[in-house]
């Protein structure tokens, strides 16, 4: 049986779970790198060229590690998952640099999903990256329907679990988190930033669990599209909870050099600090950052939050 | 209505023209200058790329000078350019100015959306007022291409070192000063003669084969604007170099403007130059670059030196895979990253290097080596 390798890292925590189902479901096996550790995180910094941000340091180096584990490495090519909007251009070039930093030593599964002009083009991308597994498109097509019908439901059971839980927690202070899902999920990357707070009698709300109601009339008032998926949803999400008078600070955390959140943190920053007074942390992140550094400055911002709820600033 | 526009190398000629000849005062901001990077640099966000810094520098200091009114291209994404116009309104209200401020959004395909734009700003202005305005902002556009074109080709071989930046600058005043299309030609041939007359013929025979050709790619801000790449193009020619830019005004208004019209690539396919290494488009000119490192490798230039905005999105993706294209291609290849940390020691050390490195090569292959013996050669390669 064929294996097929998945990088735990950047477009996994997009779209993995589903394809990841649909090559199983297909007659492949499919094997997902493990969570990132340190030598995942060193053979990706060799690997990359040094101006990249660390999520794709890291992607490569969850590549690297596959490679030699399966016979098909999966990278898509994640152009655009809704009309006029963009993933970031790391996303768009991945396969590519994937290919250049491993020299072409794996055969890689990358079809392009460019949903920007018509949501038809998904049909391609399915046939055209289930084509070594199965030469009949039209079943292809109804495993990939049947998958992503599933995942759906999935997110929908998690989003209510997420709230749950919220709800449960909500005695405690409830802090925004600012991120990319590759980021705040990987807890490496986000030196377990979520778990700490938990830890520390705080809950993290993260921006995947603010309603699209909340988010949509601050994208609205914007003079201008924001035309990146992820930060567009950041942006709409960290305006929802700036107006939220139970979310008590927000945390921002970013790679080091991170392109469209440069801009969009930098946006978000302004519009807030002008209509609300709710606390922002900016932490960012690279392959020098040091674990107690953040500890220190999670601590005291969460410190100090306590201490504003107590009435004693 | 007094108006400005960010800098970007001599774009700032054309623009005047343009805005001048439809009816607007005009308040070109200061040259580029130190001050203005610092001021970007301490109210834009960090991990901005150096053009947003330099762009709001600009603006700022040309507010300063009384504009009211800021003119800025914008973007569909994903390179953070399209983001420019607001965040940079943003960052200059925040700082306290008081201004209106225009985003020209690329036609993607319609004439008409660009010119309705430009209606809503200019009511006043007649048709053939426009169409006069465009076609003197056009010549010097393209004059001045020809002029930086023929510098680049020129410097390695003039008589007295800087004769030739002179004779442009000297060039680029004149047909800042025409008024009229006849005029522009004019200066443009006048420049051209004069730098063609700093050229020493003797140098100019023996260099047809032996010279290094080095072509100059990345992003286009930073290719263009001598400030935010450290004169590369001078120190190259100044080192000997023949020098070969791919990226002009002109070139670009071909390449996005005009031929999405008549649905042209205009011979020039980037996507199918750089497919081998780059199989999508990645924003700004990330493609553009990997298609031009194959262009001049096959042409068989020496070298490609890579300009780019430290974090640039696109370049970052081009740089990955660029040693690739120079490995098949057998093009030497150098990635220059720049932002306000950059130092022009370090900009010159690292370009002699680059340059001295195609001369050991070329010895090393025999190119030039005739005068040597092998064993010189060979000790240049070690």
């Amino acid at each position: 049986m064929l294996t097929i390798g998945m990088p735990r890292a950047l477009v996994h925590y997009d779209c993995g779970d589903v394809w990841v189902k649909f090559f199983e479901t297909l007659g492949a096996a499919v094997a997902v790198s493990p969570e990132t550790a340190k030598d995942i995180v060193d053979i990706g910094v060799s690997l990359s060229v040094e101006d990249a941000c660390l999520p794709v340091k890291v992607y490569l180096g969850h590549a690297a590690y596959m490679a030699k584990r399966c016979d098909y490495l999966f990278v898509p090519r994640l152009v655009s998952l809704e009309q006029r909007t963009y993933m970031c251009p790391k996303f768009l070039g991945l396969p590519d640099m994937v290919r250049a930093a491993l020299r072409d030593s794996v055969r890689l599964i990358d079809p392009t999903i460019d949903l920007s002009k018509s949501a038809r083009a998904m049909t391609q991308a399915v046939v055209r990256a289930a084509s070594f597994l199965s030469k009949d498109p039209a079943r292809s097509l109804s495993v990939w329907r049947t998958c992503s019908r599933a995942a759906a439901v999935c997110s929908t059971e998690a989003d209510g679990r997420r709230k749950a839980v919220d709800c449960e927690e909500a005695a405690g202070l409830r802090i925004g988190v600012l991120s990319h899902p590759y980021i705040i999920i990987d807890r490496v990357l986000s030196m377990g930033l979520v778990d700490r707070l938990r830890e520390m009698g705080a809950s993290a709300i993260l921006p995947e669990s603010v309603l699209q109601d909340a988010v949509e009339p601050h994208l609205a008032e914007l003079g201008r599209h924001i035309f990146w998926t992820h930060e567009k949803r950041i942006y709409g999400a960290g305006m929802a909870m700036a107006s939220d008078p139970s979310i008590s600070g927000i945390i921002i955390v970013q790679a080091f050099g991170c392109g469209p959140g440069s801009m969009i943190y930098d946006l978000f920053t302004r519009k807030c600090r002008r209509r609300s007074a709710v606390p922002v942390l900016n932490l960012s992140i690279d392959e020098h950052t040091g674990e107690a550094g953040i500890v220190t400055r999670l601590e005291a911002f969460v410190d100090m939050l306590t201490r504003a709820e107590r009435g004693c600033m | 209505m007094r108006l400005t526009f960010p800098h970007m190398g001599t774009l700032f000629i054309p623009l005047k023209a343009l805005f001048t000849g439809l009816g607007c005062d005009v308040v070109v901001p200061p040259p580029t200058s130190k001050r203005t990077l610092e001021i970007g640099v301490k109210h834009c966000p960090e991990f901005a790329c150096l053009p947003l810094k330099i762009s709001v520098g600009n603006l700022s200091e040309a507010l300063d000078l009384g504009a009211d009114t800021v003119i800025m291209a914008g973007g569909v994404g994903p390179c953070r350019f399209g983001f420019y116009g607001e965040l940079q309104k943003e960052i200059l209200l925040d700082m306290g100015y008081d201004f209106r401020m225009v985003v020209i959004d690329p036609p993607q395909g319609r004439a008409r959306h660009i010119l309705e734009s430009f209606k809503s700003l200019f009511p006043a202005v007649t048709l053939s007022q426009a169409l006069h305005a465009a076609r003197l902002a056009w010549s010097k556009i393209v004059a001045i291409d020809r002029l930086e074109s023929l510098a680049n080709r020129s410097r390695a071989l003039e008589r007295e070192r800087g004769a030739v930046s002179a004779a442009l600058g000297r060039a680029l005043e004149a047909i800042d000063a025409a008024e009229t299309v006849e005029g522009v030609w004019q200066a443009c041939e006048d420049g051209l003669a004069a730098i063609d007359s700093l050229v020493d013929a003797d140098k100019a025979e023996y260099a047809a084969g032996s010279l290094v050709r080095v072509a100059v790619v990345g992003e286009i801000y930073v290719v263009l604007e001598p400030f935010a790449n450290h004169c590369v193009e001078r120190k190259l020619g100044e080192l000997g170099v023949i020098v070969e830019r791919p990226l002009s005004i002109s070139h670009w208004l071909k390449l996005n403007v005009l031929l999405d019209f008549l649905n042209m690539s205009g011979g020039f396919r980037p996507g199918e130059l750089a497919r081998p290494y780059l199989g999508h488009t990645v924003g700004g000119h990330g493609r553009e670059t990997v298609a031009s490192a194959v262009k001049y490798g096959r042409q068989g230039y020496d070298g490609v030196i890579q300009v780019a905005p430290f974090t640039c999105m696109p370049e970052i993706v081009a740089e990955s895979v660029l040693h690739r294209v120079s490995k098949d291609h057998g093009i030497a290849s150098m990635s220059l990253v720049v932002d306000e940390q950059t130092g022009e020691a370090g900009v010159v050390t690292r370009l002699e290097a680059f340059v001295d490195m195609i001369r050991r090569r070329r010895l090393a292959h025999g190119a030039v080596s005739q005068r040597l013996t092998a064993k010189n050669a060979m000790c240049y390669y070690d």
